[in-house]
């Protein structure tokens, strides 16, 4: 039993090893592997993104937010954020070195991977809109988050309202 | 002869070596049922030094499963073996069968635990009514483990069905605590709650946790790379293997029964998930659906001969059946506006699935030979259902004071618990197969 005991100790020891060296040797990820029969509760590792501040490129690029804010279970832009595309679309094509990822976002209800689909199809309608305005696909990312990061934590239509929305983030200006 | 005799000591594995934890988790019956079998589970004569209730457990187990009603044991005698049951008391309040036990303590930290199910009405003179006694020694930190263990027994006994007391619940526990930063957690945990522990803690989100059939490893989505990738991670050792980083969506995955290939939904790049399967040790993907629709959330039938996914092909979500052979596509779900994260019972003769008729979702089980939808949740925010290897029970999320929680409910809509957690949002759950 003793025995048993220590080569699963020995285990999961190495493996909590593996784990850190590959979260170092890739500056990037920021979890830790854990093993159920570890029983070690670990925090990650930073949470800073690599990517450039919001609100400092919406000045950079001359717009108050850079969000655009759906309606339930739509992915067209509604025209008052055309400005946003617009600007976001001038600024890109004057600085090809510059790259944006689109986040899109849902609202909490429904189904958790149902949402993954729809907050692609927001991100996909504005990196179409980007492009058709002259935009390089090279220069756009785009990523669905579902409902997994809501804006504001709750069940208020307004928390919902704000939840549906593509943030624009900047990688590189 | 009804009398079997097992004498048998414990070595789990898995839990030979987990420090006793905090209950993270607590069961909360919301709704009991009036049909189910009354039974007495007679407080055990406990070692009092005994780290755990073990017949408290038991009680509990079985009381929550729907299936049992444990009468209340005040105003009832207390007899620790089978020989000291006299029927007449017990009967009196209806119970059909009774449960005794002792916890004894042995040497080197172990502890010896006996019990006996009795059926009250094979009690003759000539029968001692027993239906199982059995004997285990284990040590003061497995005794939780083999109390449902027990459960299990006595739930088999009794029902016939196996029971689920020892499988587990792998969940996602979102951490939104006001002056840090949100972690997402992937754990297991007991069906009760107990002995949670996270498999994996992360800053960025985690998604869809699924089990493999054999029960060793899940597959999930994790965002830490800030993109979403499909990982499977051994559940004992925590060693794990990135699986699938296409471009765009790497999402819902689904083991095949055999556990070597993955059902998935991938957009590469598009502007929408298709279904795909993905062979696990040759690392190829083949196409299911191709369409301009979202696809995703594939379920294997249990026959591995198709597929049960979500579309919204037809304008909205519902649930369609792809052939593997074919690729022929049919829809199977038509009443209510939105169904969703579908999978089969364990029998294949019904579908459980997220179901919204007008505005409210709710867990919901469909017939698929007579397309009657039946509803298990009231109103209210629900996702996200799993069910159990035995087909009884089906694990889900849902809200409760702005929360996120657990909630079980049986296939048969009788019962319903909820598991509240202290520590932050619960989400995405997925109940394990039997693992012994």
């Amino acid at each position: 039993m003793k025995n048993v005991k220590r080569v699963i100790k020995l285990a999961s020891i190495i493996g909590m090893g593996i784990a850190l060296a590959a979260c170092s040797s890739t500056n990037k990820s920021a979890s830790v592997e854990n093993g159920f029969g570890s029983g070690v509760s670990t925090q990650g590792l930073g949470n800073n993104e690599p990517f450039l501040s919001s609100s400092y490129m919406a000045k950079v690029v001359g717009v108050d937010k850079n969000t655009i804010y759906f309606n339930y279970d739509q992915s067209m832009i509604p025209s008052k954020y055309q400005s946003i595309v617009q600007a976001n679309a001038n600024y890109l094509k004057a600085h090809r070195s510059a790259k944006i990822r689109l986040e899109g976002n849902t609202d909490p209800r429904g189904s958790r991977e149902y949402n993954i689909g729809l907050g692609q199809r927001r991100a996909s309608s504005v990196a179409e809109q980007l492009e058709i305005l002259g935009v390089s696909p090279s220069q756009i990312v785009t990523v669905s988050y579902g409902e997994e990061r809501p804006a504001i934590l709750g069940n208020s239509s307004e928390a919902y309202r704000s939840d549906r929305r593509v943030d624009l983030v900047y990688m590189s200006k | 002869m009804h009398k079997r005799l097992l004498v048998a000591t414990l070595f789990i594995l898995n839990i030979v070596y987990f420090p006793i934890a905090q209950a993270a988790l607590d069961l909360e019956l919301t709704k009991g049922v009036a049909s189910a079998l009354p039974i007495a589970v007679v407080p055990f004569a406990n070692s009092s030094d005994s780290p755990e209730d073990v017949s408290a457990v038991i009680a509990n187990d079985l009381n929550n499963s729907g299936e049992f009603n444990v009468l209340p044991s005040n105003g009832l005698p207390s007899p620790h073996k089978a020989a000291a049951i006299t029927a007449k008391p017990f009967l009196s309040q209806n119970a059909n069968d009774v449960v005794v036990g002792t916890v004894t303590k042995e040497a080197f930290g172990k502890y010896k635990v006996n019990y006996s199910l009795v059926d009250l009405y094979a009690k003759t003179d000539k029968s001692d009514g027993v239906l199982l006694t059995q004997e285990f020694t284990v040590s003061g930190d497995e005794l939780r483990q083999l109390a449902h263990h027990i459960s299990d027994q006595v739930y088999q006994q009794l029902t016939g069905d196996k029971g689920i007391f020892s499988t587990k619940i792998a969940y996602v526990l979102v951490e939104n605590k006001s002056n840090k930063p949100t972690q997402y957690l992937l754990e297991v945990s007991d069906i009760d709650g107990y002995n949670a522990k996270p498999i994996l803690t992360s800053s960025q989100p985690i998604m869809s946790p699924a089990w493999s059939p054999d029960g060793s490893q899940i597959a999930y989505v994790s965002f830490e790379n800030y993109l979403p990738q499909i990982y499977i991670s051994n559940v004992m050792t925590g060693k794990r293997d990135l699986l699938t980083s296409f471009n765009g969506i790497n999402g819902a995955p689904s083991w095949s029964p055999d556990g070597r290939k993955l059902a998935v939904a991938l957009s590469k790049g598009g502007n929408n998930p298709n279904i795909y399967v993905y062979d696990i040790s040759s690392h190829k993907e083949r196409q299911i659906t191709s369409d301009w629709a979202i696809n995703t959330e594939p379920a294997w039938a249990p026959n591995s001969e198709s597929l049960i996914y979500t579309s919204d092909r037809g304008g909205n979500p519902q649930i369609y059946q792809v052939n593997l052979k074919s690729k022929l596509i049919q829809r199977v779900s038509y009443k209510g506006n939105y169904n969703a994260t579908a999978s089969y019972t364990p029998d294949g003769s019904s579908i459980i699935m997220l179901h919204r008729e007008t505005t409210s979702f709710n867990i919901a089980i469909m017939d698929l030979k007579t397309g009657n939808i039946k509803n298990l949740t009231k109103s209210g925010d629900n996702q996200s259902p799993s069910i159990a290897p035995n087909g009884k029970m089906i694990v889900f999320a849902s809200e409760h004071s702005g929360q996120g929680v657990l909630g079980i409910v049986s296939t048969n809509g009788n019962i319903s618990l909820r598991i509240p957690d202290q520590n932050g949002s619960v989400q995405a759950p997925a109940w394990s197969p039997f693992l012994s």
